[in-house]
């Protein structure tokens, strides 16, 4: 990885210091860090930023783990999910990957195990990226035949809506 | 409870892990004659050493509910009894600021210190899971009535804690001869000064 190819990366946990360091090792190997210590700040972030993959805490104040990556799928269809946590079960670990979760590592987990699952999940985020470009560009084509150039910016409209 | 306990432990092994790491990360840097900040070093070692401190604070009060079971019944200081269970539940990602009121810091039961510490671990989780984030609880103790002690969890907030107590809890308070009293901001627990049936239990012994 380069520092011109970047993984711009949510980090989300309540527990500074871990936070703190995790975030200094990660720069090292060329990720961007935004950095956050709960679940409302990682939701206003996520707004103005665009994240490839996001490392998310269970157990935080206020909204937790799992709300927080319902809130996170639901508005950043391509985002990444990994669920880091002390407090992870079998059963918070079929939840969390029912709601999309791309994988739960439990605390403390290897630094080089996250550092491979990141860019995992940032080359799965790639591959959807890619998947629904493409899907994208053949529905354009098909569009273009018999339709006026009103009629396509129209349908182009409905499918970026779906997109949302 | 373990399972708080486990959680704060894995929380700080994390911490010293990734910290070790980093000045790990830090000696390659230096040995490919990378300049770094030296500042670093230090918070890094004194973030260790401050983590390996929490582990002890953590261990302690551990084994000071591991001890609660050592006497079936024994004299129980109240402030002792909630001041461990603040330590122990400010391991829950969830707690609130809660202020002790010490003024009748003397007051004592007695009961089963082991179950009565239970009782109040769990009212202090169900509150804090009930209470808005940025809520506090004050906590307060006194004789109400002769042979009864009140404890009163008092916050600025109402809270749902329609149900509480759950069936083990109120099976506890039960034997304990306590009793859970709840309003919108209040939750007040009475507890009689010496559990009598306990106290012949303990003779029997």
């Amino acid at each position: 990885m380069t520092d011109t190819e970047k993984i711009h990366l949510l980090l989300v946990d309540d527990e500074e210091k871990f936070l703190k360091a995790l975030t200094e090792r990660l720069k090292l190997k060329f990720f961007d860090i935004t950095p956050v210590t709960n679940g409302e700040d990682a939701i206003h972030v996520a707004k103005n930023a665009r994240f490839d993959v996001a490392v998310v805490d269970l157990q935080m104040p206020g909204i937790d783990g799992v709300q927080l990556l319902e809130t996170l799928k639901k508005s950043h269809r391509f985002l990444e999910v990994i669920i880091l946590s002390g407090h992870a079960t079998i059963d918070t670990a079929v939840a969390c990957t029912k709601l999309g979760a791309y994988k739960v590592l439990e605390k403390p987990c290897g630094f080089d195990k996250l550092v491979e699952t990141i860019k995992e999940a940032y080359e799965s985020r790639l591959k959807k990226k890619f998947e629904n470009d493409t899907q994208r560009m053949k529905k354009i084509q098909s569009l273009a035949f018999g339709q006026s150039p009103l009629g396509i910016l129209r349908e182009l409209t409905k499918m970026d809506d779906k997109e949302k | 409870m373990n399972a708080s306990i486990s959680h704060e432990l894995k929380n700080i092994f994390a911490i010293i892990s990734e910290t070790a790491g980093f000045l790990n990360d830090l000696t390659q840097l230096s040995k490919q004659g990378k300049p770094f900040d030296l500042s670093l070093l230090e918070n890094c070692s004194n973030s260790i050493a401050e983590e390996i401190e929490r582990g002890f604070d953590t261990i302690r009060q551990m084994n000071q509910f591991a001890h609660s079971v050592d006497d079936p019944v024994r004299e129980t200081s109240i402030a002792d009894t909630l001041t461990l269970a603040v330590k122990l539940t400010g391991f829950l990602s969830f707690a609130k600021k809660v202020h002790l009121d010490e003024t009748a810091a003397d007051t004592t039961v007695f009961t089963s210190p082991f179950l009565f510490q239970t009782l109040i671990y769990k009212i202090f989780s169900a509150l804090y899971r009930a209470l808005d984030v940025k809520d506090e609880l004050t906590l307060t103790f006194h004789d109400t009535a002769p042979s009864v002690i009140t404890i009163q969890f008092s916050h600025d907030q109402p809270a749902d804690l329609d149900h509480f107590p759950d069936p083990q809890t109120a099976e506890i308070a039960d034997v304990l001869k306590a009793t859970v009293k709840i309003t919108a901001t209040d939750l007040e627990l009475t507890i009689p000064s010496k559990n009598e049936d306990l106290a012949s239990e303990a003779t029997d012994l």
